[in-house]
Formats: C-alpha cells, structure tokens, sequence
C-alpha cells in the first residue's frame, strides 16, 4: 500500500517536472529529427547531385545533374564554395575529379559516381573494361537498410544511457540535496519502499520514452525493422538499469546534484561520440576503438541494433551483457546504498 | 570603472574556480576537435579492412597466365605491414565454396569487411577477353569478379573502395598489355581548397569548433551570470551596493570575452598542430571578432524570456543543437530535405560558419559575403533589442 501512495507521488513529480521531460524525451526527439536527416544527408545523400564539368560534354549517368562552367577556376570555386556537389574535367586519359575535402564523409559515395561517369566515357568510345566488377551487398536482416536505419537503434540506446544515469544524478540527487528523502525516513517508510519505487518509476518512464521516441522514428522514417520484442524490452530495462549503478557511483563521487549532473552531461557528451552510435568503430584510430569496446554504451548500442533485426549478436553475447548489466547494476545499487548518505 | 574591476575580477575568479565552466569552454572544444579530426581524417588512410579471397580459378595454374594468383599475391603484399605501419587490410584466403559459404557468414556477422571471389575460369576469361579485344571479335563472356560487401556499412564500402581500385589497376594494365589503353579513361581525384594549398578536414572543421566554443560561452556562461545569480538573489544583493546595472552588464561581458579569446588561442594552437592550414588576415581577425560580438545577446536573449535558470538551461541546449548540427559547423549540410535546408540558411551560425572559413582562406563561401555580415548581424540586433526591452534584472 505505501509502496504504490510512494510510487504514485514519483509519477506525479516527474509528469510535473518540465526539466525531466524535455531531457527525458524533448531533447532526445529533438536529437533524433536533426541527426536524422544531417546525417542521412551525408551518408545517404538523396535525389539528383549537382555536379559541374568544364571542357568535354560528359555522358548522361543516372542521379547527376550536370551544369557547364566556362573556365576551371569557375568550376574549382563552385566545387570549393560547395555550390556543386562535384567537378568534372576530362584531362587526356584522366577524368579530373574535384571534391571538396569539407565532404570527407561522402568521399565513397562521390568516388563511385566518378567511377560511374569515367566507365560511360570508356563505353562511349567502345573500351571496355577487361573485368567487370559486380558488387553485391548482403545484410544480415536481408532487408534494405540505410544509415538512418543504423542510426535510429543508437540514438535510442543514447536515450537508454542518459535516462538511467539522469535518475540517479538528477532526480535522486535533487531529493538528497531537497532533503525529501530525510523527511521521508521520518514517516513509517521502510527505506527498500522508497527504493524499490524510485527505480521502478523511473524504469517505467525511462521505457515509455524509448517507446516513444521509437514510434516517432517509425513514423518519420518508416525503418523496416524486424523486432524481437523480447530482447527490445530487456535491453531497455537491463540497460537502464545498468546506467542506473554507473549514475549511482558518480553520484557518491559527486557533493552535490548540481557536480553530479555536470560530471553525467560530460560523460554523455564524450561517450556518445565513442560508441558506435554516429561513426562506426571500425573507422576510430585503433587507441580510441579500445576505449570504445570499454565502454557500456557501446554494448547497448550493438544489443539494441540486434533487437531491430539489424545487426547480428549472437544469443551468448546478448544474454552475457544484459545479465552483466543487470547484476552489475544490483551490485553497485546494493553496495552502495549501504554507503549512501542522505545528509 | 573600479567597481567594473572590481566585479570583472570576481566574475573571472569565480568562472577559473568552476569546474564546468573550465570543462564545457575549454576542454569540451578541443575534445571534440581532437575527436572529429581523428575520426574523419583517419577515413581511408589509417583505416585497416579485413578480407576474404576466394579463388576459384581452375586454368592456367602455376602458369605465366595464371592472372588470378597476380591478384591474390597484390593482396597478399597489401596484407604485410610496413615500417611497423598497419596494413591496409588483413588477407583470408581459400578457393572452396565451403570458405565462401563461411565467409558469408562471417561477413553479415561483420567479423570481415568484404570477400573478392575470382570465378572458376577467371583466368581463360581474362586471356579471351584480351584477345577479342585486339580482334574486335566478341565471342566470348567477361571474367566477372564479385565483391561481397555488407549493405551500408561505412567499413565495408572503404573495403570496396580499396578493392576496386586494385581491379581497376589489373585492368589498366591487362589494357596496357592488349595495346588498347591510349584511350583507357580513369577517374583521378583531386582535393581542392581555396587557397590552393593542401587542405584536409581539419582546415574545415577548425572554424567551425571555433564558432561552436564562442556561441557556448554566450549560451551557457551570459544564461548562467544571470539568471542563476538572478535565481540566487546575488544580483539583487549586488544591486544593494553601490553598483549599478550597466557596470555589472559590462564586467559580465568583459569576462566572457576574456573566456573567449582564451578559448580562441587554445583551439587555433591546437589546430595547427593538427595541421591546419589557415590564413589570419585582417578579413579573418575581423570576422573572429564579428562572431563574437554577434554571439554574444544569444545569452541575453534567452535570459530575457526564460523564467528560471533550469528553463534557460533547457533552452541553451535546444539552440546550441540547432545552431551547431543545422548551421553546417561540423558537416556541410548536403542532401537533407528543403524544409531542413530552409532552418539551416535562416541560422546565423550557417553564415558565420561560411564568412570565417572564407575569411580564413579554407573555402569559398557558398552564401555572398554580404549576407555572412547582414544575417548574424540581424539576429544581433533583434535579439539585442528584445533583451533590453524585456529581460528583469529581479525575479
């Protein structure tokens, strides 16, 4: 009975609480809108590309607009002033390709494009090749994925990360520092009812926000996810929870809820770039994929990825972190609740 | 003007003893410059992919024909580090389909990058091919190698990317060889910049680290002077002494600049070790300048209609969001939808980005340069205007 009065006024405070919200679910939704289309822009760029060529007409190729320059240098500064995606000039047997080096990211995608128009200039002049090359993409849902279809399970997995750390950083610190839960230990509460109804509600909140904020991707962007609702339930629950102890531990670090919110906002900043969530770890510096494959989020993120049917994770892999995850999380809420103050 | 001192003093003591003040305006930039340059330019050059070689060639072994094992041994060279250098890719070969099925496997697991299978009469094929094309004949199939490679992976496409090019080599030369390469045309490509000297991402990215660490001062440090202090009550307390508003107004931002071009000096230092390359002109001193100047009311701004510190602070976030990924500081803004390109140029950070690369000779600005002045200055103005109007020294 105290535990479902505790568990309502929880609720209560944090649908009150307009700071939770928008770092619980506005921000994240904000993160995923503008991420999503920056970034599918850059990897994934869709429509025609505005490429420029100077000298020789160039053979028509499907997806590129061309427009004539009169000079080079004209050509070199629309590439340069990013007003053309690409530049073209046909050198004698060199087919001169300029990019500018701000649109590093898309250098594959602009390579192959050169590749493309270079193969329809051979054909024109009846050379061809002596091998053909034929590219087959596989993937591991058989399904027609694209980068935004990656980046959707990462920023939700971010979600994951900075809602279990912020409910202890955050909210737990907030009612330290308040002195709410001193007042509380003066009613007959026992002290796991208060526990046990903080982390639930904040389980609860932390799930109806990836809910969320996943039925909104779907909406805008339509992923064709395969979904083991299983293993999507379990690694939002174990994975919130799992931030929950490193929340705890920062939290005894910290004197007050404001260090231990600052000393969470750095983590997450430094952390979501190292986790597989924007870039893919293969293309870190050797150093910094170590530090990658040392962190949590980078597990969730790959765990999340599987539970989309997307990415692969094999049952032992999968089952190994969440129960890490899980277990370590008790432990360090356990251990440290022994040493937690309230004063 | 003491008493400007006298607060600018304790402004700057108390922004050095802060923690987070030190973090999110000097070290969080240079971080994320160190993090970016090392990401984006380590793309296609420190990079190591990991490879299958299935050849299944059968004619022609061990002969002077044999062109499939020309290509296994330019793969296996490419697989030998040298000068303790990482190789470009690490080699697994095997000629069953037994090795295929499992490379598969292993690369929809993402345990390699991409696999290279050379056709059972690859090498019959290539000496055919040769021949009809000094014949004009066409009787007879192309050899087809296939590359597998998982579906948008930024690795795997790298892998691609090295792979062709190997192939691209051999058919050069097979060309070469056959006499029909005076005509052969290949793709070079060629990075340009505006200055004409060699200008790699970090060039790009320097500017806009620079313009993302200045707006943050205004955003987080202007919000966090007022409407904490003002949340605190210590600006009421101020306000008893004998101190009055625009001497506090002034010391505030004295000591914010201060941050400023401390934090300026850092990221450039770091920059050009880095390797950047960029121009300081008497263009591009003004622009810095400019930049801070403009940034500068986006605090006061979003003091004047926040009610609390927590709101400010919430409100702080979603415009450095915005200002930072939709105003092009990091990436170019390409191939996003009109409406998401529409924010991006009605953003001043899109035109401050463009005028300092321009003024620093990185690129040539994709906005004319009067509207990389008149923009931010716009913003300025009215951001200005509605703070003065607006904004309660008391809550």
């Amino acid at each position: 009975m105290r535990f479902s009065a505790i568990l309502k006024a929880m609720t209560f405070h944090s649908i009150r609480d307009r700071m939770n919200l928008f770092f619980n679910l506005f921000f994240p939704l904000v993160t995923l809108l503008i991420f999503g289309y920056v970034f599918s822009g850059i990897y994934s760029p869709q429509g025609s590309m505005n490429v420029g060529y100077y000298g020789q007409v160039l053979p028509a190729v499907s997806g590129i607009k061309y427009v004539e320059y009169p000079t080079l240098s004209s050509l070199q500064e629309a590439v340069n002033s990013g007003k053309i995606d690409l530049g073209f000039t046909l050198d004698g047997t060199s087919l001169i390709t300029y990019v500018s080096p701000a649109n590093i990211q898309s250098s594959d995608y602009y390579t192959s494009i050169s590749k493309s128009v270079a193969d329809e200039i051979n054909k024109s002049k009846g050379i061809t090749s002596i091998i053909n090359v034929k590219r087959n993409d596989v993937s591991f849902s058989g399904k027609q994925i694209n980068y935004l279809d990656n980046l959707i399970p990462g920023i939700l997995a971010l979600s994951i990360f900075s809602a279990g750390i912020f409910s202890i950083t955050a909210s737990l610190a907030h009612f330290r520092d308040k002195k709410v839960i001193k007042k509380f230990w003066t009613t007959p509460l026992a002290k796991w009812e208060f526990y046990a109804a903080f982390l639930f509600e904040k389980m609860i909140e932390s799930f109806l926000s990836i809910i969320l904020l996943f039925l909104i991707a779907m909406v805008f962007f339509h992923p064709p996810y395969s979904i083991d609702w299983l293993r999507f339930i379990v690694t939002t629950l174990a994975g919130t929870f799992g931030m929950m102890g490193i929340g705890m531990i920062i939290l005894l670090l910290s004197p007050n809820a404001r260090v231990a919110s600052e000393i969470s906002s750095v983590l997450y900043t430094v952390i979501m770039f190292f986790s597989g969530v924007y870039f893919p770890l293969d293309l870190l510096p050797k150093f910094l994929q170590d530090v990658a494959y040392g962190l949590p989020l980078t597990y969730i993120v790959i765990a999340m990825k599987s539970a989309m049917g997307i990415a692969p994770m094999s049952v032992l892999s999968y089952w190994l972190t969440i129960v890490i995850m899980f277990f370590g999380a008790v432990l360090v809420l356990l251990g440290f609740s022994r040493i937690f103050k309230i004063d | 003007m003491k008493r400007i001192v006298s607060i600018f003093k304790a402004l700057m003591i108390s922004s050095i003893r802060s923690p987070s003040v030190i973090f999110w305006n000097i070290f969080f930039p240079v971080i994320l410059l160190l993090i970016l340059a090392s990401i984006f330019t380590n793309i296609g050059k420190g990079v190591s992919v990991k490879i299958a070689f299935v050849n299944e060639s059968t004619t022609f072994k061990n002969t002077n024909m044999d062109f499939a094992s020309y290509i296994s041994d330019a793969f296996k060279s490419m697989s030998v580090a040298t000068d303790g250098k990482t190789p470009i890719l690490t080699l697994e070969a095997g000629s069953t389909q037994q090795f295929l099925n499992e490379s598969l496997e292993k690369l929809k697991y993402g345990k390699i990058n991409a696999i290279v299978v050379i056709p059972p009469l690859f090498n019959t094929q290539v000496y055919t091919t040769l021949l009809q094309q000094k014949s004009g004949l066409s009787l007879f199939s192309k050899p087809q190698v296939e590359i597998y490679t998982l579906q948008n992976d930024q690795t795997s496409n790298v892998a691609f990317t090295i792979l062709s090019s190997v192939l691209e080599a051999f058919n050069s030369e097979f060309l070469k060889n056959s006499g029909n390469n005076s005509d052969f045309v290949s793709p070079v490509i060629e990075y340009i910049s505006k200055s004409g000297q060699n200008f790699s991402y970090v060039d790009f990215v320097v500017p806009g680290i620079l313009i993302m660490a200045v707006m943050t001062v205004s955003l987080f440090g202007i919000t966090d002077d007022l409407l904490v202090q003002r949340e605190k009550k210590v600006l009421r307390k101020l306000f008893v002494a004998p101190l009055n508003k625009s001497e506090y107004f002034f010391a505030m931002i004295f000591s914010n600049i201060i941050i400023e071009v401390i934090q300026i000096g850092i990221i450039i230092a770091i920059g050009f070790w880095l390797g950047a390359t960029l121009n300081f002109n008497g263009w591009s001193i003004f622009y810095v300048i400019f930049t801070i100047v403009t940034t500068l009311p986006l605090g006061f701004f979003i003091a004047s209609f926040a009610k609390s510190a927590d709101s400010g602070n919430a409100m702080a976030n979603i415009f450095n969001f915005l200002f930072m990924f939709l105003g092009g500081l990091f990436f170019p803004i390409t191939g996003v939808p009109f409406a998401v390109k529409a924010i991006a140029y009605a953003l001043p950070t899109t035109y401050l980005g463009n005028g300092l690369r321009s003024a620093m000779g990185v690129m040539s600005s994709p906005t004319p340069a009067y509207l990389n002045v008149i923009v931010p200055a716009a913003w300025a103005i009215v951001m200005g205007i509605y703070s003065v109007k607006t904004f309660k020294w008391e809550a």
